[in-house]
């Protein structure tokens, strides 16, 4: 079992916490996916998990056993960094090896692991190569053949790809993710690109201020986002959080009014002031005469395959964005929108938790 | 016009200062090719009327050059290589460790750059001459086997060194010393030349600590070679002298020029690391 399990692990510089209280498991074989922003305390966990920070309080498991005080080299941990990290005196070749040999490794198995990595990643004829010789993508491809020669079951990645152009990204991100599913390993990922995140990630981590916000599938963290955080963090533009009251069965808006449907009114019930979330693309823009709301378009712009258009509701902005660029709409139109009650979220107007709704608990 | 006469007068300034910094080597050479009755009648003359060798050929016959080069070599070649194993130890210990305390020792280590040596050597006389190494090259050597600008250099180079490029070799299980030869070494190759010269040089050139300790003229390092034909006791042999500093100045100056690629190399580095 190569699961790794923190229980209540804590950490703080002096008085000040950086990491409080994380429970929760990373499963055997699985991309697990860290993702806040700068700040957040995701690279130190990581680097609490390969062994470079020492945990304040609680218990760090890997496999089964304990690691608190297990030094890094002992944890067979695999692991690319930002930076690459490439010894610059030695070549590609020699870089790759660098780990096996100092581990011993038989000089037949050295070879027959490292031919391997290399074919992998597409690096034949660069063995020989000087390292500051390489282009950024190449030196980022060597440092991931480094990683995989270990063939540990432990594979962590600190921003790996942030130094890396838009294109060559994606084709890294594909590559990232073919090569985990061609050699399974326990994988951690730190980033804050959350387009990366979505697509690499088994599963997400978000993380807050040194605090678990959730854990859970991409599509989960998207579509049911555990608290506004999450919620304003994830999607491009984010969810729409709008501040309402409640008005017997109705939320008050903005002098708008809106029904809620049975199930929201007995799930809402008791509450006097609750946050309406709803993603960009679930908000429909109709004619100003069918719409559930009425708002003057502050702003539309065209990015050819979307338009995102903002609108606003009193003080508070609405976001649309739509892949239908038919929509003839200008600052100061205004125009109806409307959404299924099915896509509508709700968070605690005071701690910004989600509203489960009663239907579903 | 302004900028035109300002500009000479800088390089009127310059050229006077490069005269100046010149001038010692000018003399030496000149007088080394002088006999002693011009040294006196045209000391300020840089061209000897006629160029003699009779000092060199002196040099060499009856005065033994060699023995006093192979003193001077093995006492600055092992105060280097000590000098370079301890920087190299204690610059590695400073970046690789933590340990309680780490910057107030490092702190006060620098603080030894500013004891002037006239304090130190009557301690180091008297430690030298308890262990009987008075009148031995080793007792010259034995108190110059740290410094503290060496491993000021040294731990400075190495915490040059990327973070992640330790965590990567941490990550591997590689222990301290594995770490040291496989990464540090390599790495800071160019400050550690320069060190290295640096050192040897100023072993080689040095006076006042040999002066007390080597009573035996058969002990002597060049430096002190060099006095015995200008000293009181010695007589004013300056051709001769002189003939003996250009020898002296040989050795440092071939081996500045067949390093100097890793000296400019090294503060070059320097500069832009800041």
């Amino acid at each position: 079992m190569y699961n790794i399990l923190f229980d209540n692990v804590h950490k703080s510089y002096g008085k000040k916490e950086v990491i409080r209280r994380l429970n929760f498991e990373i499963k055997e074989n699985e991309r697990l996916v860290f993702l806040g922003p700068s700040g957040c305390g995701k690279s130190t966990t990581l680097r609490m998990i390969a062994g470079f920070e020492e945990i304040t309080e609680g218990d760090l498991y890997m496999g089964g056993r304990r690691v608190n005080d297990m030094a890094p080299g002992e944890r067979n941990i695999a692991m690319v960094f930002q930076s690459y990290a490439l010894f610059p005196h030695m070549d590609v070749w020699d870089n790759i090896v660098f780990g096996l040999r100092v581990r011993k490794t038989d000089p037949a198995e050295i070879e027959r692991r490292a031919k391997l990595a290399i074919e992998m990643l597409n690096l034949q004829g660069y063995e020989h190569q000087a390292v500051h010789a390489l282009s950024g993508g190449q030196k980022q491809r060597v440092a991931l053949c480094r990683a995989l020669v270990k063939e540990s079951p432990y594979f962590l990645l600190d921003e790996p790809l942030s130094n890396l152009d838009a294109q060559l990204r994606q084709k890294a991100r594909q590559d990232l993710v073919r090569i985990h599913e061609a050699r399974p390993s326990t994988m951690v990922y730190v980033t804050h690109d959350q387009v990366e995140a979505m697509t690499i990630g088994q599963r997400i981590a978000v993380l807050h201020e040194g605090t678990l916000q959730q854990i859970a599938t991409p599509g989960d963290i998207y579509n049911n986002p555990a608290n506004t955080f999450v919620a304003s963090f994830i999607g491009s533009p984010a969810m729409n959080l709008i501040r309402a009251s409640l008005d017997g069965g109705r939320l008050v808006s903005g002098g708008q009014r809106l029904d809620l449907p049975d199930g929201w009114r007995r799930t809402l019930a008791g509450r006097d002031e609750v946050i309406f979330g709803i993603r960009p693309e679930k908000v429909h823009i109709v004619s100003a005469t069918d719409g559930m709301l009425r708002a003057p378009c502050h702003y539309a712009e065209h990015t050819g395959n979307l338009q995102t258009t903002s609108f606003g509701l009193a003080e508070q902005t609405l976001f649309t964005q739509s892949s239908d660029n038919q929509c003839d709409i200008h600052e100061g139109d205004v125009a109806g929108l409307s959404f299924h009650w099915d896509n509508a979220r709700f968070f605690d107007a005071a701690d910004g938790s989600r509203i489960v709704p009663e239907d579903a608990r | 016009m302004k900028t035109e006469r300002s500009e000479i007068f800088f390089h009127i300034l310059i050229i006077a200062l490069i005269i100046v910094s010149l001038w010692p080597v000018v003399f030496m050479l000149s007088a080394s090719f002088k006999d002693l009755s011009q040294v006196f009648s045209s000391p300020l003359n840089p061209f000897p009327y006629p160029p003699t060798l009779d000092n060199y050929i002196d040099v060499l016959g009856r005065f033994n050059v060699f023995r006093f080069v192979g003193n001077t070599f093995f006492i600055a070649f092992f105060v280097t290589l000590f000098k370079l194993v301890t920087s190299i130890l204690a610059g590695f210990a400073f970046v690789y460790y933590r340990f309680k305390g780490r910057e107030w020792l490092f702190n006060s280590m620098l603080l030894t750059f500013f004891i002037p040596t006239t304090v130190l050597i009557m301690p180091n006389y008297l430690f030298m001459s308890k262990l009987g190494l008075l009148n031995t090259p080793y007792g010259v050597i034995l108190p110059e086997i740290v410094d503290g600008m060496g491993i000021f250099l040294m731990r400075q180079a190495m915490r040059g060194i990327p973070k992640p490029l330790f965590e990567t070799a941490a990550l591997e299980g590689a222990g301290a010393m594995t770490v040291l030869r496989r990464l540090c070494l390599p790495l800071v190759r160019s400050p550690l030349i320069a060190a290295g010269i640096m050192f040897f040089i100023n072993s080689w050139n040095e006076y006042f600590w040999p002066l007390l300790v080597l009573k035996d003229k058969s002990q002597y390092t060049l430096s002190l070679a060099m006095q015995m034909f200008i000293s009181a006791e010695g007589g004013s042999e300056w051709g001769v002298a002189m003939a003996v500093a250009v020898v002296t100045s040989l050795p440092p100056l071939i081996l500045y020029l067949f390093f100097q690629r890793f000296i400019l190399d090294s503060f070059m580095q320097a500069g832009i690391k800041g």
